[in-house]
């Protein structure tokens, strides 16, 4: 397939709006992929991404706007007229026909010539050959993900829609199936839209990361930008976990001063995204770096002081939870290096962490927005909150 | 025969479940009407205008003393506190009877239906082939083998004597051999439902109860009887509303002082023709019933108290005690299947009796002459004849029309949904006196000048055609409703238009639930004899001619003709078992080394049988 790299066009949506009753599904979207890009649509359940990706398919008609595919207007087009193809929640593959017939489907409906051996390479590219003539329900679950994948793949469509496409899978075949899409996708060259709830899934495939709630976009942007410097609560909290410092600007120089709680923090003004007076501190854990009492801190630094209130060794990192003066539980990683002793629950530290890893949001912002949709990926509220009686958040207690 | 329907009477049950139109399909207004429109069309000449004309005739008054002057219109509601008093005996008669039937019916069902789904393994679509094949054998033909079997000096009756426990010394023509006739003779109307339910039950649940502590009639009681309740609700309906309304077991195994409603609608209509009096009998039924099944569910919801149960005691004979705990079920299984058997195995022997005198109701000696000369008596032979196009007719146009408006009810919101229902839902739950005698009067009513609507094959194939159509519908209904929505839009995604989605994924994947509702409307109209009885004129249908031969005796040739039906039914069914396992079998060898990794899960690929089909409806 490696030279079936084809000639596609960008997809436009323009001020796409699906309504239900008084409900907005969809508000307002204007979005262009870029042909060839891998997209990612992230966003909690009911956010309105798969709406958006139904309605680029053709199975929902949009109340308002327009879609495009370069100047191709289809909006209106019928789903078996649109050079789209979609891998179903679930797959939808066929329960009466063998592999080879659900994945010759779509041809078959062209007319196309060569069915045979295009099927057979397609199978061989999702290495299910061997496979062609058993039903669906004789096949596991990754085979029956890659058969949904090539039974839209073959048709060769100018965009490919994956409706959360790997929820059904176990972790491990998950990320298999992840490394796997992505190699088909490089090795293709169609543009793919993949809609998903799963931060780490998309960041993982994504050239660009559409994130959504409710109906609209909150932040577009490479996975990285993203996650280093989100521009909403939202977007911090659901693409992994934050520490949030809500402050007052002081000074704006180049670098924004910010007083919070009594402590003062500093921030390039880049990494800024708003200019209210009351805005967030935001600084993700991994940044943090615990000094225990004794030792030197950098100069340049941005520190707090805390005491440390939970350790929990997971491999990789250790995770701890400190807590400031004024009642804030931070979350920091720090790497394993296996060189000095770690803090112990009850010492005294400081937290330090560089002013160009913290970013600045709005302070209207509600700090828990992102959070309760996706508590599995936040992930490490344990025993301790309980205890603290504090709420699942990992920004400010109280 | 008829094999039951379980939505309709979980609507009624209060327990609706709204078959959902798939969003992104089906965006023309104007289609569902005319998907509807024949087959509602013939369910509103041939059953609401009956019904309608049924009910002005129970508000008539007789013109003078003697009924054959004629009746006039009269808003007469006086008919039905006359009716009532005049026949209340038998109205309590009638629901006493159809209760204890209905009661047995769910005793037997239960523990039947709980091992074929949980406990059956790979012989589970055997067994559901055993639990329905007996009706394809006469309906009339097997009651009739009641009697043989419940004879005075029978086998039965002298056991039950020798063990003192008759009171009359006989069963026959006592209220024991009605109900036992009752009970036969609509008990898949319970196990079907019950199955379905039953089915549905994830059994890694009982091994929750299990986990969680719970013994094991504990775990029945809280778990799976709350979950098999629909069943339940469904299984007692279906078989109370045939029940209540039927004579003919009453006919063939009662005697004259334990007559039903039924018997005294039919003679009020045929003989005594007093048509108002008869009128109002019916719609007094149709209200009892409807009362019943609003009263029936919230009796059934209360759920069984395990507390009473004893805990399993351990002790010296506990091995034994094991041994039949284990086998209990399937013991009691297997006598289920005995009872259901036992008559068609009766229709069996006795077609290879000659008779010593008319009736072939005791056994003589072993003959092949009535296999051999099938047709001496040339009227059976055209009586089965007449069913055969009947039945093959009204499944053709039933099985049309029905699967129409299951498409339109499940593919299309559109306004009267919940009447188009409703209509579907009523002609299953009128008993079939009712239906009879009301069509009765319309043809009798549809008259032009001097030209009389004549009575015969073609009134007898409409009303077969009318009282199919619901069958069919929900039978497709259910299948349709099953079907996942997204391959028809995984279909439309790639790039087939309506034509080739319907052609090569909707048809083929509700196959299986038209073929099933064929093969139902088939065995409906076969066997029917109530409502043919009424519309028949002077044509014989099969049941017909058993019916009128009972006086002069059965010939041995109805038992032929009875197990070659039941035969050939239990052959289709079960070669189309065999082929679908083949064809499993046949892909799976195909890679028999991918075989692990398809999974432990050994879901079949092929569709459900139609036979599963019709026992799976929702519930």
């Amino acid at each position: 397939m490696a030279d079936a790299f084809k000639q596609v066009d960008d997809l436009h949506l323009v001020r796409l709006t699906k309504r239900y009753g008084e409900h907005a599904a969809v508000d307002d979207l204007t979005l262009t992929i870029p042909a060839g890009s891998f997209f990612a649509l992230l966003g909690p359940s009911g956010c309105g991404k798969t709406t958006t990706l139904r309605m680029v398919a053709g199975l929902e008609v949009p109340s308002e706007g327009m879609i495009r595919i370069g100047e191709q207007d289809i909006t209106h087009l019928r789903p078996f007229k649109r050079p789209v193809n979609t891998v179903f929640q679930s797959y939808a593959l066929f329960p009466h026909m063998d592999i080879f017939e659900n994945v010759a489907f779509g041809l078959r409906r062209r007319g196309e010539k060569n069915v045979e051996l295009r099927v057979n390479e397609m199978l061989d590219l999702v290495e299910l050959g061997p496979m062609a003539r058993r039903r669906p329900a004789q096949l596991s679950g990754g085979q029956q993900q890659r058969v949904a994948v090539a039974r839209a793949l073959i048709n060769r469509p100018d965009v490919l829609l994956l409706d959360e496409p790997l929820g059904a899978l176990d972790l491990k075949l998950r990320r298999q199936m992840q490394i796997e899409l992505k190699r088909i996708q490089t090795e293709v060259g169609i543009t793919f839209v993949h809609v998903t709830h799963d931060q780490e899934e998309a960041m993982t495939m994504a050239d660009t990361i559409a994130v959504m709630n409710q109906g609209r976009i909150e932040q577009l942007g490479a996975p990285q930008d993203i996650y280093d410097t989100p521009h909403t609560a939202f977007a911090a909290n659901f693409l992994g976990q934050s520490n949030m410092l809500p402050g007052e600007v002081v000074g704006r120089d180049g670098i924004v001063t910010v007083r919070a709680f009594g402590q003062v923090v500093r921030l390039p003004q880049e990494k800024v995204s708003t200019d209210a007076d009351r805005i967030i501190v935001g600084v993700r854990p991994e940044k943090l770096h615990l000094h225990r009492e004794g030792t030197e801190v950098p100069a340049g630094r941005n520190t707090l002081d805390g005491v440390v209130t939970d350790a929990s060794f997971v491999g990789v990192s250790t995770q701890y939870l400190v807590a400031t003066s004024w009642g804030q539980e931070l979350i920091a990683f720090e790497q394993n290096m296996g060189s000095a002793t770690r803090p112990a629950v009850g010492e005294r530290v400081v937290v330090s962490w560089e002013p160009g890893h913290s970013f600045g949001l709005d302070g209207g912002d509600d700090l828990n927005a992102g959070i309760e949709e996706d508590l599995r990926e936040v992930g490490h509220y344990t025993a301790s909150d309980a205890q603290a009686g504090l709420a699942p958040t990992p920004a400010v207690g109280g | 025969m008829q094999i039951p329907a379980s939505s309709p009477a979980i609507e009624i049950a209060g327990v609706p479940r709204p078959a959902e139109p798939a969003p992104g399909l089906s965006k023309r207004r104007g289609t569902p009407y005319w998907l509807l429109i024949p087959g509602m069309l013939w369910l509103t000449v041939f059953f609401v205008v009956p019904l309608v004309s049924l009910f002005a005739t129970s508000l008539q008054a007789p013109v003078s003393d003697n009924p054959d002057d004629g009746f006039y219109f009269a808003w007469d509601f006086a008919n039905y506190p006359e009716a009532l008093s005049r026949y209340g005996e038998q109205f309590i008669r009638s629901f006493i009877f159809a209760g204890s039937a209905t009661i047995l019916a769910l005793v037997i069902a239960y523990p039947l239906a709980y091992f074929i789904a949980f406990k059956a393994g790979r012989w589970k679509a055997l067994l559901l082939v055993l639990v329905v094949a007996p009706f394809f054998a006469s309906f009339l033909i097997r009651t009739y083998a009641w009697q043989t079997i419940l004879a005075d000096e029978g086998f039965v009756v002298n056991t039950l004597n020798a063990l003192n426990l008759l009171p009359e010394d006989r069963i026959l023509s006592t209220p024991i051999a009605v109900v036992t006739g009752l009970t036969y003779n609509f008990l898949p109307f319970m196990i079907l439902p019950l199955y379905a339910a039953l089915d549905k039950i994830d059994p890694r649940l009982v091994e929750a109860g299990a986990d969680l502590y719970a013994a094991p009639f504990t775990t029945f009681g809280k778990v799976v009887w709350p979950l098999s309740l629909p069943g339940v609700v469904a299984g007692t309906l279906l078989t109370f509303i045939p029940a209540a309304g039927d004579y003919i077991n009453v006919r063939l195994l009662g005697s004259t002082n334990d007559r039903m409603i039924g018997s005294v609608i039919d003679s009020q209509f045929i003989i005594v023709r007093d048509y108002p009096i008869a009128s109002a009998l019916s719609f007094l039924l149709m209200a009892s019933i409807m009362a019943a099944s609003q009263a029936g569910p919230r009796l059934a919801s209360t759920t069984i108290d395990p507390s009473a149960a004893p805990p399993v005691r351990e002790s010296g004979l506990q091995r034994a005690l094991r041994w039949i705990r284990e086998h209990t079920l399937a013991v009691y299984a297997g006598l289920a299947l005995v009872y259901m058997f036992l008559p068609v195995a009766i229709v069996i022997i006795f077609s290879f009796n000659r008779p010593a005198g008319r009736q072939n109701t005791s056994w003589n000696e072993f003959s092949l002459q009535a296999w051999t000369n099938i047709c001496r008596d040339p009227t059976i032979c055209r009586a089965v004849g007449t069913s055969v196009s009947i039945a093959l007719l009204a499944t053709i146009v039933g099985t049309i029309l029905g699967t129409m408006i299951a498409f339109a009810l499940v593919r299309h919101r559109f306004a009267g949904r919940s009447t188009t229902n409703l209509l579907i839902f009523l002609p299953m739950a009128t008993p079939e006196v009712v239906l009879g005698s009301s069509l009765l009067a319309l043809f009798l009513n549809m008259y032009w000048g001097t030209w009389q609507m004549p009575l015969g094959f073609w009134t007898i194939l409409i009303a077969h055609i009318m009282f199919v159509i619901s069958f069919v519908v929900v039978t497709v209904k259910a299948r349709l409703s099953g079907l996942d929505p997204r391959l028809e839009q995984a279909a439309m995604d790639l790039y087939a238009d309506e034509r080739a989605t319907f052609r090569h994924v909707t048809l083929p994947l509700v196959a299986p639930g038209i073929a099933g509702a064929a093969l139902l409307a088939f065995s409906l109209s076969f066997d029917d004899f109530i409502i043919t009885n009424f519309n028949s004129g002077s044509t014989v249908t099969f049941p017909m001619y058993i019916w009128g031969a009972a006086q002069r005796g059965i010939p041995p040739q109805v038992n032929v003709i009875a197990t070659i039906m039941f035969l050939g039914a239990l052959g289709i069914v079960l070669l189309a078992q065999v082929l679908g396992a083949r064809r499993r079998r046949a892909s799976a060898r195909a890679d028999a080394r991918f075989r692990a990794a398809a999974g432990a899960a050994g879901t079949s690929a092929a569709g459900p049988s139609a036979l599963e089909e019709i026992a799976r409806r929702p519930s």
